[in-house]
């Protein structure tokens, strides 16, 4: 004999998973809805990949330099060492030869220099600052390709349309951090 | 070795035409308009790939309710869905950037496709840093990360670790792997091998919590080897190209031909440790009748994730690491094993429970899987037209 428990309980269990699937069902078919609720919350790609948010654009002649605020991320606390992207672009409008004094970290003033030929891999950081440097290798970064549905709050690295030359260059909180 | 009869020839059908006609109908009409996405009748080739596709996947649910047999039917659609996947994503990223890497560019324009292997290794970023240590979209585009996210929940507060067996297409290919041989070369394994994946869990949540990075995907993923890896440019990605091409020859297609265990899923994967424990949320579960049940140990030979022993034939359930695949429901002779609805009564309906699970773990690997094998399709119909 079934008690009146059990036939609640079998109700039950097949209510939970008829709810189940209709909870299911639903989002899927409110997945975009969702997804853009979940962008609306301010998450943001990680700026170890993105190169952190626009600091400042300086415009030169025909192209503009896009500096990125230092990247010194970590989970809780910062780290002792990160790193600064700068983008030059657009790519087809940079001159063959490239020098620009930086202020890396935007204290206001400027205490590197960083020369690139912009067809060749190769990169000169000069500064007399033992927290700056050394640079990484340029990188030719492709116009974006994705069409950006819903733009997430901050663009990844810079203007998503444009052909740019991007370098990361190392940059410690203090002398101190010099291994 | 197990001394009960083979029951692969139990009588069949279990049900009549008509009736599983009718159960299977509201499934056509789920996988019909979730494949009619984007494109889906834009031309001849699309609209074949179409309805070949609804065709063979609902042909499939209508064998699986008609004979009562789960596995069967489901590892044929499961491996066609992770053949068809890797055919289609790579065919798709040789076209759009005329090679299967993913580029630095990408990475730095976070345009880099998401997958669901990376999800344990986001949430603790994401709570504490606010950042998704993935390149990739967050909304829009292709495989964004949000996407990826609520078709994870869905799929967990529905069917559980049931994903493993019927949405995570990367399983197909050990599943595939695990069957080519009749009986398993390695035999002995040890049971506390089942801990693993926790332990390579626990790793990668640590790691990428420190490194804001995706250590896991980054360093170890086999499966890397099927759907995207980048581009070798330095000798740091060279070396974590030799270790996934590494843990893909070991994991995927060596140990799984050798145990007949999906031992990637088995004894590694970080994403299946975190199902085995969010499965829990999910209303479905596999239970052993042990009344009924006469130990011939045919399901313990016969599981292919290391979920069976003697002592879940005590218990009357398998190890929490059961993926659902249904192969000992199957197999049973006795009719001992069986799906159920926790909570419900183990004597009652037991066809009717796993009808009722069948529904939505099918509309996971059909009706979102599926668009796998309709692009693939779409694309040897291209390519010879
Ligand atoms: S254990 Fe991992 S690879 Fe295997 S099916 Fe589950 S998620 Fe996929
Ligand atoms: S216990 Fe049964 S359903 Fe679970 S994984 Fe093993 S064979 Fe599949």
């Amino acid at each position: 004999m079934t008690t009146l428990k059990e036939k609640i309980k079998q109700a039950a269990g097949y209510a939970w998973a008829a709810a189940a699937f209709a909870a299911a069902l639903a989002a899927l078919s409110s997945h975009e809805g969702i997804g853009r609720g979940i962008a609306a919350t301010g998450l943001r790609i990680s700026p170890v990949f993105s190169g952190g948010e626009l600091a400042r654009t300086i415009n030169r002649k025909g192209y503009s330099v896009f500096i990125h605020r230092p990247v010194f991320d970590a989970l809780l606390r910062e780290k002792k060492e990160g790193f600064v992207q700068v983008d030059w672009g657009p790519a087809e409008a940079l001159p063959a030869r490239l020098s620009e004094t930086l202020d890396l970290d935007g204290d206001g003033r400027a205490e590197s220099i960083l020369e690139l030929e912009t067809a060749g891999p190769e990169v000169k950081l000069r500064t007399e600052d033992c927290r700056v440097g050394p640079a990484e290798k340029p990188l030719l970064v492709e116009k974006a390709r994705t069409v950006r549905l819903y733009q997430e709050p901050e663009p990844p690295s810079g203007p998503a349309d444009m052909k740019k030359i991007t370098v990361r260059i190392t940059l410690r909180k203090s002398c101190a951090a010099v291994k | 070795m197990s001394h009960c009869p083979e029951n692969k020839d139990a009588p069949l059908p279990v049900k009549s035409r008509g009736k599983s006609l009718l159960l299977s109908l509201p499934m056509l009409a789920i996988t019909a308009s979730m494949l009619a996405g984007r494109g889906a009748f834009a031309t001849n080739g699309s609209t074949f790939a179409y309805f070949a596709s609804l065709f063979f996947l609902n042909f499939m649910f209508y064998k699986m309710v008609r004979t009562g047999k789960t596995d069967k039917y489901r590892a044929i659609v499961f491996i066609t869905l992770a053949g068809a996947a890797a055919f289609s994503f790579m065919s798709f990223f040789l076209e759009l950037r005329g090679a299967f890497g993913v580029t630095p560019s990408e990475i730095m324009r976070g345009e880099v496709p998401a997958c669901h292997m990376v999800l344990p290794m986001l949430f603790l970023p994401a709570l504490f840093s606010k950042t998704i240590v993935f390149p990739g979209l967050i909304t829009g585009g292709f495989a964004s990360i949000a996407v990826l996210t609520v078709f994870w929940a869905a799929a967990t507060l529905t069917i559980g670790k049931g994903y493993c067996s019927w949405f995570c297409f990367l399983g197909g290919f050990e599943d595939g792997f695990s069957r080519i041989f009749k009986s398993p070369v390695i035999k002995r394994i040890r049971p506390d091998l089942r801990l693993l994946p926790f332990a390579v869990l626990l790793t990668a949540v640590l790691t990428s919590a420190y490194t804001l990075t995706h250590t896991y995907c980054e360093w170890v993923c086999p499966y890397k080897m099927v759907t995207e890896f980048e581009q070798v440019v330095s000798l740091k990605l060279l070396v974590q190209s030799a270790i996934f091409i590494f843990t893909f020859s070991l994991l995927v297609v060596a140990l799984p031909l050798l145990t007949r265990l999906r031992t990637q899923c088995a004894f590694f994967c970080p994403f299946g440790a975190m199902q085995t424990l969010a499965g829990k949320l999910a209303p479905f579960e596999i239970r052993i009748d042990t009344e009924k049940c006469s130990r011939c140990g045919k399901c313990l030979t016969e599981c292919p994730d290391f979920s069976l022993d003697k002592d879940s034939l005590e218990r009357g359930k398998p190890h929490i690491s059961c993926h659902l695949c249904g192969k000992c429901v199957d197999l049973c002779p006795d009719k001992a094993i069986f799906f159920h609805i926790k909570g419900t009564s183990l004597k009652t309906d037991l066809e009717a429970q796993r009808i009722f699970f069948l529904y939505p773990a099918f509309t996971f690997l059909a009706g979102i899987t599926g668009m796998n094998l309709q692009q693939a399709l779409l694309r040897i119909i291209n390519f010879f037209a």
